[in-house]
This record gives C-alpha cells, sequence and structure tokens, in this order.
C-alpha cells in the first residue's frame, strides 16, 4: 500500500513550479496536505509556529536552491538554528535544475540534506523516496 | 658631492673593480687620459722651470729631456699598457674579467720592472723614489687583481693626500712626490668617471628590471584575470543553464497536464500543436544541455594511458543500437594505446563515429573504419566513411558551434558534436580537419599530441600561479 504523508512543504519562488509540484503531489496520493511558499522566509515563519490541526509538521520539505533574497543554503542556514521539534519530520531534499557540481558537493556535505533532485518532481522519485524513509521505520 | 661619494662610491658593491673601470667605456678612458697627460704636462713643466731649474741645469746636455718626456713616457705607459692588454683580450669573448685582470697586471708588473732597472728612472731620481713606485705598483697590481672597488679607491686617494702632505712639507722630495701624486690623481679621476658611468648603467639596468618586473606583475594579473573571467564563464553557464531551463520545464509539465486532462477532447490538430510544443521544448533542453557540456569540456582532466582497441570496442558496444539499425560496419586494428584524456577521447571517438552513422547515404549501409599513424610527435587517427560528404565550401563550418548543414527533419542533432569534438581535440593540444568528396565520405583527421604531460603541466603551473 502506498504510504501517505501528512503533509509535504514546497518552497520555490516559482509560482507554476510550486502549482505543478502540488498537481503531482495531488495526484499522486502523496500526502494529506501540501503547503507552498514561494519565498524561504515566509517557510521559515511557518516553521517557528506552533503546530495542531489547522498548521500540520512538515514531514518532508522540498527545497529548491536558487531563489531570490534568501536562497536554499541560507534557508538551511536558519533552520540549523531552529529547535529540534520545529524542524520538518524527517527529510529536507534540495532541488535544482541543472547538476551543479558545487551544490551536489555542499548538499552532500549538509547533513539536512537527504536527497538532490533535479525538477520537476515525478511520481517515481516520489514513491522512491518515501519508500526509502517511511516504509522502511515500519 | 658627499651624497655623490656616499650613493655611487661607498656604497657600492664590491662587484665594480678598477680593471673594469678603466674599460668601461671611452668616455672614462678617455677622459682619464687626457686628465692624466694635461695635468702631467703642467707640473712637469712646473717642475722644469720652477722647482728644479737648478738641477736640470747641471745635468749632462744629451740626457736631459727638456720637458720631462722620458717621465712623462713612464707614468703614460702604465695605463696605456694595461688598456692596450686588456682591450686586445677583450676582443675575445669568454675571457673572464679575471682572466683579463691577471694577464694584465702581469704585463703592468713587467713594464714597472723593466722600468726601473733599465736605468731611465736612476737619471733622475733617488732611492726614494723606488718606494713609491713600489707602492703604487702593489696599488694597481692589487686592483688589477680584482680588489674591491671600494678598498683601491680609498688606498689611492689616501697615497693621493700623503703625496700632497710631502708635497707642503717635504721640499727635498716634492719633484718624485709631484709624478707620483700625478699618477694617482690620474687613476682616481679615471675610476671616478668609471663609476659615475657604472652607476649611470646600473640605472638604466635598474629601470630594464624595473620594466621587466612591471611587465611580469601586468601578466600575472592578466592570467589570473583571465582564470577568473573562465570561471565566471562556468558559473554563467551553470546559471544560464538552470534559469533557462526553469521556464522551459513548466511549459513541458503543464503541456503534460494540459495533454493529459484534455485528453479525448483535443482534436487533431491540436495534438499536432501540442506535440510542436512538446518538441520544441525538448530540443531547446537538449541544447541548453549541449552549452553545459561544451562548457565542462576540459574541466578535472585526468590523463590515463587508454588502450584505443578496448575504448573502440566498448563505443561500438554503446553505440549498438544505432549500428545495428543502420547496418552499419566499424573496422579498426591495432590501435595504440596513448596517453590522453579518457572521458573527453571517448566522446570525442564516439562523436566521430556517430555522426558517420547518422550522415549516411539513403540505401547504403555505412562502413566506417578508424586507422592510425603514428607521427612522431603526434597521434595522428582518421575516422572515414562512405556518407553523404560534405561540400569544400563546408568543411570549416561544421566544427562551429551550432553549425548546422541540415535541417532537423533530415539530420537531428544540436550542432555542437563537432564543437565538442574540436575543443576536445584542442585540449589534447591537436588538430582536427576533415577531407570530403561530396557523395563519396568523408575523412575526420585529428592529432593528439605525445607531449600532454608537459602541455598539462605547463596549464596546470599557469593556473596555479593565477590563483
Amino acid at each position: 500500500m502506498k504510504q501517505t504523508l501528512n503533509c509535504i512543504m514546497l518552497i520555490d519562488d516559482d509560482h507554476p513550479t510550486n502549482v505543478y509540484h502540488r498537481i503531482v503531489l495531488e495526484e499522486g496520493g502523496f500526502a494529506g496536505h501540501v503547503i507552498t511558499y514561494q519565498s524561504a522566509e515566509a517557510a521559515l515563519e511557518y516553521l517557528k509556529g506552533t503546530y495542531n490541526e489547522e498548521h500540520p509538521r512538515p514531514s518532508l520539505i522540498f527545497l529548491d536552491i536558487n531563489m531570490p533574497r534568501v536562497n536554499g543554503w541560507e534557508f538551511l542556514e536558519q533552520y540549523e538554528k531552529l529547535l529540534p521539534e520545529q524542524r520538518a519530520g524527517n527529510v529536507v531534499v534540495m532541488l535544482s535544475t541543472s547538476a551543479n557540481p558545487n551544490d551536489l558537493k555542499r548538499a552532500a556535505e549538509n547533513p539536512f540534506v537527504m536527497e538532490y533532485h533535479d525538477k520537476p518532481l515525478n511520481e517515481e522519485f516520489l514513491s522512491e523516496i518515501i519508500s526509502k524513509y517511511w516504509e522502511s521505520e515500519e | 658631492m658627499l651624497s655623490f661619494v656616499k650613493n655611487y662610491l661607498l656604497e657600492r658593491p664590491d662587484e665594480q673593480r678598477l680593471s673594469w673601470l678603466f674599460l668601461y667605456n671611452k668616455k672614462a678612458t678617455i677622459s682619464g687620459l687626457v686628465f692624466l697627460f694635461l695635468t702631467f704636462t703642467a707640473l712637469s713643466l712646473v717642475d722644469r722651470f720652477y722647482f728644479a731649474a737648478d738641477y736640470y741645469s747641471k745635468l749632462p746636455t744629451p740626457t736631459a729631456t727638456p720637458f720631462g718626456w722620458d717621465s712623462c713616457f713612464r707614468l703614460l705607459f702604465l695605463p696605456l699598457a694595461n688598456l692596450l692588454a686588456i682591450g686586445l683580450l677583450c676582443r675575445y669573448k669568454g675571457k673572464s674579467s679575471n682572466y683579463l685582470s691577471w694577464v694584465s697586471s702581469v704585463i703592468l708588473l713587467l713594464t714597472m720592472l723593466s722600468l726601473v732597472f733599465s736605468g731611465v728612472t736612476q737619471t733622475y731620481y733617488s732611492a726614494n723614489d723606488y718606494t713609491w713606485e713600489v707602492v703604487a705598483l702593489i696599488v694597481f697590481t692589487f686592483t688589477m687583481f680584482g680588489m674591491p672597488f671600494r678598498v683601491s679607491f680609498f688606498i689611492s686617494f689616501i697615497m693621493m693626500l700623503s703625496g700632497l702632505a710631502f708635497l707642503l712639507f717635504d721640499k727635498v722630495e716634492q719633484r718624485v712626490v709631484i709624478y707620483n701624486t700625478t699618477f694617482l690623481l690620474s687613476i682616481w679621476f679615471a675610476m671616478i668617471v668609471g663609476a659615475l658611468r657604472k652607476a649611470e648603467l646600473r640605472r638604466e639596468n635598474y629601470k630594464t628590471v624595473n620594466l621587466l618586473h612591471n611587465y611580469t606583475l601586468e601578466l600575472d594579473a592578466k592570467a589570473k584575470e583571465l582564470s577568473q573571467k573562465n570561471q565566471e564563464l562556468q558559473q554563467f553557464a551553470y546559471a544560464s543553464s538552470h534559469d533557462l531551463q526553469e521556464p522551459l520545464r513548466t511549459i513541458s509539465s503543464f503541456v503534460a497536464i494540459l495533454e493529459r486532462r484534455l485528453s479525448g477532447q483535443l482534436t487533431d490538430d491540436l495534438k499536432t500543436y501540442m506535440g510542436y510544443i512538446q518538441k520544441s521544448t525538448e530540443r531547446m533542453k537538449h541544447l541548453i544541455q549541449a552549452i553545459l557540456e561544451y562548457s565542462h569540456i576540459g574541466r578535472n582532466l585526468k590523463l590515463e594511458a587508454v588502450n584505443c582497441q578496448e575504448l573502440l570496442e566498448l563505443i561500438v558496444d554503446d553505440l549498438n543500437y544505432s549500428i545495428t539499425n543502420a547496418g552499419a560496419a566499424i573496422h579498426f586494428v591495432n590501435m595504440p594505446t596513448i596517453s590522453c584524456y579518457k572521458t573527453e577521447f571517448s566522446m570525442l571517438m564516439q562523436n566521430l563515429i556517430g555522426n558517420a552513422i547518422k550522415f549516411r547515404k539513403q540505401g547504403v549501409a555505412p562502413v566506417v573504419s578508424i586507422t592510425y599513424t603514428d607521427e612522431g610527435e603526434a597521434h595522428h587517427f582518421t575516422v572515414t566513411d562512405n556518407g553523404i560528404g560534405i561540400e569544400v565550401k563546408h568543411l570549416e563550418k561544421v566544427f562551429a558551434l551550432f553549425g548546422r548543414l541540415h535541417t532537423k527533419d533530415e539530420y537531428e542533432g544540436a550542432g555542437i558534436g563537432l564543437a565538442h569534438c574540436r575543443k576536445i581535440v584542442e585540449i589534447h593540444g591537436g588538430n582536427i580537419w576533415v577531407e570530403s568528396q561530396p557523395g563519396t565520405g568523408s575523412n575526420f583527421h585529428f592529432t593528439i599530441s605525445k607531449k600532454l604531460n608537459q602541455i598539462a603541466n605547463e596549464t596546470n603551473a599557469q593556473l596555479h600561479h593565477a590563483h
């Protein structure tokens, strides 16, 4: 049976990308809630808030690297300063359009970044990470 | 004056030696000699008619020389003989200054001795004269041996002062003192002129060195700038590929969603148009990818020994699909093992073989043969095909970035394969060119330098330097 996560957070400055990823996630039935943010600051604000029914804690964050103002790396710096319970449940996945070797290396070194993937998200990759990080726990 | 003494005479390094100062240039030599001659003539006249008029008048007429020509000869002979000797020896290149000093000193010594013992001097001077002669001789000889300029300069200076003191306090020996003082004075004078000239030369040298140094700095800066620009360009390629791909990806993503959601409602026309959008975005994606790859060539190069036979067999395996599809035959035998950048070299071969298969004649099974010639300094490979060939006027165009000779419908491709090839061959220190007969086939030639190691080292050194 396919695992459904409670909440997935998408952070990408490109609105159509967020819309598309939301469609992929929803059509694939991967998450109960999909939260999208067009800026890293707003996403951090959300993470700093108290979690409840309407304000669910994300299990998984998809983070774009190349964003204006606060980019993916800067987001991760802020993210590190959050309390452990404020952070996402499990996994942060970095998304990028081009496989820049510098970014790849940095992603591999960052403790919060579990995966690095080229955009766009597709069902195959989503199933893969969900089975890798969630189904194995059961 | 003080600053002159300080700057040019006292603080000069020991490399300045009297033997060279005399010869430093014509100016120093001639002015030294003229000074010597004039002073001596003047002093000997004073000596002859004022100080020692009585003495001379008592001498027997035949031996007396009216203007002291014998003494004049004696004094002039020293520097003249020395100059002559060094000047002659200087004509023979490769003789070291030390060697010249030795020879000239020996000549000088012999001259002096011959003068002292020939009796010429005994006609006029008492035994005391010899002391002076010997001291002067020692100074001169020592300087000729290569005594530091400063030392010889001060010895002669002190001797000159003491000579003047003699002149003032000891009337008996004044004649001799005058001669010797004049002699030392002339040496001193020539030394100053030589030192000045040398200082001038040093300044010129310094200017040249400075200029060179500036040039080197400038070159360094240029190299640094270049490597920086290169890096910027790489970053630019990444950034632009990222930014260019983003909207493309969005287009193709949403076209896919539209197609899915509208399936069943689309007319055939609309389906075709959707297909155009999809295909164009795909092609654009490939182009961007190709630019990125192109900018990648030459990064992280690793030189290794590559068995070309094995490599080509691997490539043929990789191209199996298109080879079978086209019914192509690929021939290569006895390929060598060469030192090259494996990944890039393999890409080069794959591109050329791929092209040979792609640009085949309709209805003719492609035959591709790869041959090798050892050209001493370089490895020379040739990829020959029986394809469509290239017209002479287009021969150069095929290697240009995005250079295409055919429409996309005729032959697929981004027009970047041979541009890649050229860049790869360039990093291998070689050339790539093509001979072709339209309708008969093409021969693609390329060379790989055998001195790649050296080239790589130099490039690394430059990069290292630049950083």
